[in-house]
């Protein structure tokens, strides 16, 4: 059987792809140690384009631009600069409304590709480039504590792990948040409110991790421009004891926190990785677990939504849940509510 | 394939419909020399991470139903065993659909919003496809009586061409014979540019507008990129032409998405060459259900998925196909809750829910797309988003068919059909059928007399993949009962005082016997006891109430049965649309149609 995974585990190696959103320059080689600062790619990427109507400008039919050009295909011009000219006396200019790269003329028109903007893709994370993808990046081995969320928002950046939450069951209050905390991740409890956002904008907090978010406060989240990961998703839920002990027992690590979440055709969960300096390599995640006896999940779907607990037992055929449909499942411990029966496509395992 | 077998001996079939969220998986069998339904199983679909193979979520969904059926299918190393072997081993054909690909990005092209625009905009509807930029000249309208889009430069244009990075970009604009300068001016300014500095990462160019502009739009473009020309979707402002334009895109979709599935090579080894748009092998099967159930009445089939919401119509032997890609139940779930507000959505709801927490829900409930609904209220949840996306999608779906645009409630009602089939994990997985046809009349709002189905094994898509080749699968195993009988839903049209008769409906042979009121404003349900099979059944509409047959008339009906039952929908056409009206009226309704 196929079952959903969150990965919650405090040593793991895990392979994270690199890419450069244009085909560029690869920097790194083939078992490079790479630093998180380490640039792995580079690409000059356009960022937009004009096109200028070279017979409208020059009062001209203009069969062949070259005759008119003051700057020839691929020169650099500055905004302002002139590009084309006609006649001496009775002077017709045509002249670049931007910074930017002259990349062709024809047929009387002029293509100016705005000044493209160097782009330096950085490793982001420490580790081992195990993969060169061409003109793209690269596939880097890492060694680190990873929590997945289910949702997330803002950059991905990095910073020290700190704490502003005494457990992961009360919601952040901004007075918990000082100018400590400037630049730091933090760790943000149960969930995140109005005046915590403002607290965290006001000191400059890069990041928090919080158990879950009001959808309510999403404007307000994505306004602030802060990146948050919610490890339980919409609503009011505690963060899981799992993870909140994972962060704490890291707190004043350097941490990678990616939020982006899945497009609407792909499956990405954000996450936040702790890099590890260990000695010994640790085993290798790998996607395809089972569902057994013993085996720790989460519940997906109310009544026990975000509840853990074991699986205690694999009922053969399919039971009936309280709205009546018969599924397959599996009876699971739950914490605070005891044995219950939980449909497979409601369960995902914890690792 | 099956070479050893004539067209007419019927083959075991085994038929994959690889979802965005499930992978199905069906049987096909001879049994005493006809084909039926044998068997069905499902597993989680794996075209996204971390598979990122459709081959693995359809080897667990075989494996499940080798278990279900006793009989292996698949060898030692997991490939297909074909043709069947005489002692029972593997089938003997395979086919296999699929809705998992992402849908096209289309970029439409234009002179200005409004006429020719819009029809394309239609013909993006009939497949897998999402317009992410329309490009227009903007300024005065020319042939179109619509205000304006503020006009925006050429280089404007361009460059939302070039962020919107299409795989297809639709070029429209003029009647056949009509405006020349702006649509040559738009290729050769804008068009050509954009696909200029789209370099390696060219769209396919479709070019759908005046006839008489072909060689010089092609000469203009021909030299950055082919061009696909097809007929004028507006070829006079009073015609609409979006067929051809509808099939080439879908043809794109083909090309440049589904061609590329992960693990589509497995779908190919397993002997299915080609594998067939979802939406379009669903359209194959409704058009057959058109002919066999009742050439009369248009026959609609309703798919709600995970990533995608489906309406097919057939009518008069001309089908009709609106795909939303931004309305599923599951991955579109984020995109649906976007257009739809939520009020719209909790007045299907008996019970008050706050709209913040309704929307937690719901976006808890997209980004785990497999989950499914565990208590009631969530059932009732869900089912009430699906309303909406139906209805959002029928608006869609009306211009097309009915010939009429919806500028009100009134427009957004559906003509008797036969029959109306429900597909899709929402409306299947349901603790008792009447959820599911109740959700058809409100979100469809059928007038008269219709059949109401449910297709439990998803065997309108998947037979519909071998329709063209082996008609005799589609037409066997769908007469024998492979679909679920609901009942019939008798709609009324016309308002009256609440608690008042509207209908009356009585045993057409039998005088004596007694005779069931249904009044305004309420639902009825004949549950399947409550007749003989085959009784015929007169329905005596009030004064000026329409049943079908016109203002006062009465019709019959046969009774059928069904798992819910005859359904005497009294409500109404349209439904009021406001929470104060509908809510608190729910808890009735679901009562009655549970029964």
């Amino acid at each position: 059987m196929l079952y959903a995974e969150c990965f919650i585990t405090p040593a793991a190696t895990i392979y994270r792809k690199r890419v450069l959103p244009v085909p560029g320059q690869v920097l790194c080689g083939y078992g490079d140690q790479v630093a998180s600062d380490r640039a792995l790619a580079e690409a000059d990427m356009a960022m937009g384009y004009h096109l200028l109507d070279l017979e409208y400008e020059l009062h001209v039919e203009v069969d062949d631009p070259d005759r008119f050009l003051v700057k020839k295909i691929g020169d650099l011009v500055e905004q302002g600069e002139v590009i084309a000219r006609r006649g001496r006396i009775l002077l017709r200019e045509c002249i670049s409304p931007v910074k930017g790269r002259l990349i062709d003329a024809r047929r009387g028109k002029i293509l100016i590709e705005t000044m493209p903007e160097h782009v330096q893709l950085r490793a982001f994370y420490p580790g081992k480039v195990v993969n060169v993808i061409p003109e793209r990046g690269a596939t880097l081995e890492i060694a680190a504590a990873l929590v997945q969320g289910l949702w997330g928002t803002g950059r991905e950046l990095r910073g020290r792990l700190d704490s502003a939450a005494p457990n992961g069951q009360t919601p952040l209050r901004g007075e918990q948040i000082g100018v400590s905390h400037m630049g730091t991740v933090l760790i943000g409890g149960r969930s995140l409110g109005q005046r915590a956002i403002e607290a965290a904008v006001r000191n400059q907090v890069a990041a928090i991790i919080v158990g879950s978010v009001s959808s309510a406060l999403l404007p307000a989240i994505q306004e602030s421009g802060l990146s948050v990961v919610a490890t339980e998703g919409f609503g009011d839920w505690p963060m899981s004891d799992r993870a909140y002990q994972l962060l704490q027992a890291n707190v004043g690590h350097e941490t990678c926190i990616s939020p982006t979440i899945q497009p609407r055709w792909e499956v990405q969960r954000p996450e936040v990785v702790i890099p590890l300096t260990t000695e010994v390599q640790p085993p290798a995640l790998k996607a395809g677990a089972q569902i057994e006896i013993g085996t720790t999940v989460r519940a997906m779907r109310a009544p026990y939504e975000n509840l853990v607990g074991r699986v205690a037992s694999l009922p053969a055929g399919p039971r009936r849940l309280a709205s009546d449909v018969r599924v397959h499942g599996a009876v699971v411990d739950l914490q605070t509510v005891g044995r219950v029966f939980v449909p497979f496509t409601n369960l995902e395992i914890l690792r | 394939m099956g070479e050893t077998r004539s067209e007419h001996q019927p083959e075991s079939i085994l038929i994959a419909d690889c979802g965005s969220t499930i992978t199905k998986v069906v049987l096909i069998d001879s049994v005493q020399g006809q084909y039926r339904f044998v068997a069905y199983a499902d597993a989680p679909s794996t075209v996204n991470d971390p598979w990122d193979d459709v081959s693995i979520g359809l080897m667990h969904a075989v494996r499940q139903l080798e278990t279900i059926v006793n009989r292996p299918l698949l060898d030692a190393d997991g490939h297909l065993q074909w043709p069947e072997t005489p002692d029972g081993v593997g089938v003997d054909r395979f086919a296999a659909v699929s809705s998992a690909a992402r849908p096209l990005r289309v970029v439409l092209a234009g002179i200005t919003p409004g006429i020719s625009v819009a029809s394309a905009q239609r013909a993006t509807l009939h497949t897998y496809a999402e317009v992410v930029e329309t490009v227009t000249l903007g300024g005065a309208a020319i042939e179109e009586d619509g205000p304006p889009d503020p006009p925006r430069t050429g280089d404007e244009l361009i460059n939302a061409i070039w962020h919107a990075s299409p795989d297809l970009l639709c070029i429209v604009g003029g009647t056949d014979d009509g405006a020349r300068e702006p649509v040559l001016n738009l290729v050769r300014d804008v068009i050509r540019v954009a696909l200029y500095l789209l370099g390696e990462e060219l769209p396919i160019v479709i070019y759908a507008g005046n006839a008489a502009l072909r060689s010089e739009i092609t000469e203009l473009i021909e030299e950055v990129a082919p061009v696909h020309v097809v007929d004028n979707v507006r070829p006079t402002p009073e015609v609409e032409n979006i067929g051809p334009a509808a099939e080439e895109i879908e043809l794109c979709f083909y090309e440049q998405q589904l061609k590329y599935l992960p693990g589509g090579d497995t779908l190919r080894a397993w002997g299915s060459p080609v594998v067939l748009p979802t939406a379009r092998t669903t359209d194959y099967a409704v058009r057959y259900c058109a002919h066999a159930w009742n050439p009369d009445k248009p026959a609609l089939s309703v798919d709600v998925g995970s990533a995608n919401v489906v309406l097919s119509v057939c009518q008069g032997g001309r089908p009709l196909t609106t795909v939303r890609t931004d309305l599923g139940i599951g991955y579109s779930l984020r995109s649906l809750l976007d257009r739809v507000e939520m009020a719209d959505i909790l007045r299907w709801l008996p019970f008050e829910l706050d709209p913040v927490e309704a929307r937690d829900r719901l976006l808890n409930k997209a980004f785990r797309p497999h989950s499914i609904a565990q208590t009631r209220e969530e059932v009732l949840l869900e089912q009430a988003v699906v309303r909406e996306a139906v209805r959002l999608t029928l608006r869609d779906l009306v211009p097309s068919w009915l010939g009429r645009d919806v500028t009100s409630l009134k427009d957004l009602v559906v003509p008797p059909c036969e029959p109306i089939i429900a597909g899709g994990g929402v409306l299947v997985h349901v603790p008792h059928h009447g959820l599911a046809a109740l959700v058809l009349l409100d979100a469809l709002q059928p007038l008269g007399s219709s059949g109401l189905y449910l297709d439990e094994y998803d065997l309108l898509p998947t037979l519909g993949a071998v329709a063209q080749e082996r008609p005799l699968a589609l037409v066997q195993t769908l007469r024998s009962g492979g679909l679920t009988y609901l009942g019939a839903a008798v709609s009324v049209v016309g308002r009256g005082r609440a608690g008042e008769t509207a209908v009356t409906v009585r045993p057409a042979e039998s005088r004596e016997a007694p005779s069931i009121e249904v009044a305004h404003g309420t639902l009825h349900v004949l549950p399947r006891q409550a007749f003989a099979l085959g009784t015929a059944l007169e329905l005596v509409p009030g004064r000026g109430i329409d049943i079908g047959a016109g203002p006062g008339k009465p019709t019959r009906v046969v009774y059928r049965g069904g798992t819910v039952g005859l359904i005497v929908d009294a409500r109404g056409r349209p439904l009021p649309d406001r929470a104060e009206q509908l809510s608190p009226r729910m808890d009735d309704w679901l009562s009655e149609i549970e029964r």
